[in-house]
């Protein structure tokens, strides 16, 4: 069963990304949301990225500009791999997975 | 239409918050309604499992003691994440007898089985 992963808390401050990670597989997807766009620069998530590069990993555009997170602006190479999405459109992008799971 | 198999994860030590409780008592109502419900720990969760805790010593209700119950709710799949016990220097020494350790990608697959994953 395909898993959407929504991450909401920073892996600079708490060990939930660490855990998400160790649960996400090639048919999973994640979203940062709130806190969770400050993993854009962590080495975990870029780590896994390099690793698992057909991995969908989405962000919120307003929650990250909130935080003045601009994804040219960091230390992640595959920052272009990150698809930008507005909050509106993450009822949608569930569909596409057969459950959520939200680590917060 | 197929039955939803439900998946709780156990994230926090148990008495960090009432998380733990809520859990077990979630997984128990399943139960009680004959769903297929499986328990996971993970990462501080793991320690909900160790043996001879003695939360009665900082006058908190031993909820812990409720896990042994779940055999009785025909709740037999409970899995226990190895990397989790390693980091924290962990022997898998627990107070139910039915908890299964699973390394990394056995608890990934196994959580992955279930249709409905709730996180406490």
């Amino acid at each position: 069963m395909a898993v959407l992963h929504i991450i909401r808390t920073s892996a600079f401050n708490d060990n939930d990304l660490q855990q998400c990670l160790q649960v996400t597989n090639e048919s999973d997807g994640l979203v940062l949301i709130d806190d969770g766009c400050y993993n854009l620069n962590h080495p975990l998530l870029i780590a896994f990225m390099t690793e698992h590069p057909s991995i969908t990993v989405n962000i919120v555009q307003t929650h990250a500009n909130a935080r003045a997170i601009t994804l040219n602006e960091t230390d992640n190479e595959l920052a272009n791999n990150i698809h930008i999405i507005e909050i509106s459109e993450l009822p949608a992008l569930l569909f596409n997975y057969t459950s959520s799971l939200t680590w917060q | 239409m197929k039955q939803k198999s439900i998946a709780i994860i156990n994230s926090q030590s148990p008495y960090h918050s009432t998380n733990g409780k809520d859990a077990l008592d979630i997984a128990l109502i399943y139960g009680s309604f004959e769903q297929p419900v499986s328990l996971f720990f993970q990462g501080e969760g793991v320690r909900q499992l160790i043996s001879n805790q003695a939360p009665e010593s900082i006058k908190v209700k031993d909820y812990l003691a409720t896990l042994s119950a779940l055999e009785f709710y025909d709740i037999d799949n409970i899995y226990v994440c190895q990397t989790s016990l390693k980091q924290r220097s962990l022997a898998a020494d627990f107070h139910i007898s039915n908890a299964t350790v699973l390394n990394e990608s056995e608890f990934s697959n196994k959580l992955h089985e279930h249709s409905v994953i709730l996180r406490f």
